[in-house]
């Protein structure tokens, strides 16, 4: 049981309008060299041929108190120049397991948005898509535990609200696949450390993945893994292969309903809109990319 | 803990003599000769998958392991149980295997008076769905 701290954020947080890049800043970083080559005066322009290779832009992340964080070039971009190829919004009503999304494509979202500005968040952008997670849904996963921040708290806690079995089941899913990521994790309970947190999320969100698929969802969305991370494994299953029309109380205990603010007749359908609302355009992205 | 038989036998009873009368998007008939089943509430409160009771590919613990049960578990009815497992239907039609002392009685979490059918569901799985 994962008890939904914040009932509402508006992700509408925009990006910082410094000339940071993004986590696959080359496009961004190539503007704002455009921008200052712009800025220059024109004396005595003398045409000059290329030798060699063209110069190329090697983003880097200034953060306060941080080594700068390079990024390499050919890094992912998670805000392509075509948001039409990662996937339409959800269909709040619709049925479970509906397929939605854009077939495993990466693209921006509002959670995103939200997520990147941390100072974690560019790094769980870059390990989310080393293991095969749409960084988008890991972020509207810390949208809606947290509003991405780094709550304490008792049994769960942390930017993405991890109980402590959870977090280490979903660290060994998510270093399984790609090993380097434990040079990123603390040692120990890292729930409190969103680095950590964020790697084990995105392990926990795989095996929601591979769970639908094993009954029947063949490419879960965010919406569709979303009942998986905020109940248990068991019961997020259930109502992700629902009809719309049943009670989300036949499916989720009395006390879950409550942690959860659920309404008492509360559809599966009503509670899937509720949740799309709350991370809009990532609802119907795909989570594995 | 097991399945009290004249639990299953009401319920079965309820689950082949009820007319489904508001079909839900995407239910395509009733699935004969099976019921619903619940996980025990121990295992509802699992938050770690893989400390699930596993599906097996046979009524024995060296078996196969095919996956994990969700919340509801449509068990064959009459119930067929061989060493402490009982056959169960999974989503895709496959036939599966799970410790009997993990399953329940089927009922809705609040309570209600409602019935959960095993169905076969538009997109070709086996479904439930929830009949009021």
């Amino acid at each position: 049981m994962k008890p939904r701290l914040f009932s509402s954020h508006a992700a509408s947080a925009a990006l910082s309008p410094r000339c940071r890049p993004g986590p696959g800043g080359v496009a961004a970083a190539t503007a704002c060299a455009v921008a200052a080559l712009a800025a220059v005066p024109a004396f005595g322009q003398v045409a000059v041929t290329l030798n060699g290779p063209p110069v190329q832009v090697r983003p880097y992340v200034p953060e306060p108190g941080l080594p700068n964080v390079t990024i390499p070039l050919g890094t992912l971009n998670p805000f392509p120049s075509d948001p039409s190829g990662g996937g339409s919004p959800g269909d709040p009503g619709g049925g479970g397991g509906s397929p939605g999304g854009g077939g495993g494509t990466v693209a921006p979202s509002d959670s995103l948005s939200t997520m990147i500005i941390q100072p974690w968040g560019i790094a769980a952008v870059a390990n989310a898509q080393s293991i095969g997670v749409n960084p988008s849904a890991l972020a509207a996963t810390c949208v809606l535990e947290s509003g991405c921040q780094n709550v304490s708290g008792g049994t769960y806690t942390g930017a993405f609200q991890m109980g402590l079995a959870a977090y280490t089941d979903g660290l060994a899913t998510a270093e399984s696949i790609n090993s380097s990521l434990a040079s990123q994790v603390v040692p120990g309970d890292g729930r409190s450390d969103p680095t950590s947190a964020a790697i084990a999320a995105a392990g926990y969100l795989i095996q929601g993945a591979r769970a639908l698929q094993a009954n029947g969802i063949a490419n879960p969305t965010v919406l569709d893994v979303r009942s998986y991370y905020n109940f248990t494994p068991s019961v997020g299953i259930q109502v992700a292969v629902a009809s719309p029309d049943d009670p989300m109380s036949s499916y989720v205990s009395p006390a879950m309903m409550q942690a959860n603010r659920i309404a008492p007749n509360e559809t599966v359908g009503q509670w899937r809109a509720a949740v799309s609302a709350k991370i809009g355009t990532a609802a119907g992205q795909t989570v594995m990319i | 803990m097991r399945i009290s038989l004249g639990s299953l036998a009401v319920f079965a009873l309820a689950c082949g003599l009820m007319s489904v009368t508001a079909h839900a998007q995407g239910v395509v008939r009733p699935v004969p000769g099976y019921i619903c089943t619940l996980l025990s509430p121990e295992d509802l409160e699992l938050t770690v998958q893989s400390e699930l009771p596993p599906v097996l590919a046979g009524p024995s613990p060296t078996a196969e392991r095919l996956g994990f049960p969700s919340e509801i578990v449509i068990v064959k009815w009459p119930r067929h149980e061989v060493g402490g497992y009982i056959e169960m239907l999974r989503a895709n039609g496959q036939t599966g295997w799970i410790e009997a002392s993990h399953l329940r009685p089927w009922h809705s979490m609040d309570n209600a008076n409602v019935k959960c059918v095993p169905s076969l569901l538009s997109n070709g799985r086996v479904g439930t769905h929830i009949v009021r």
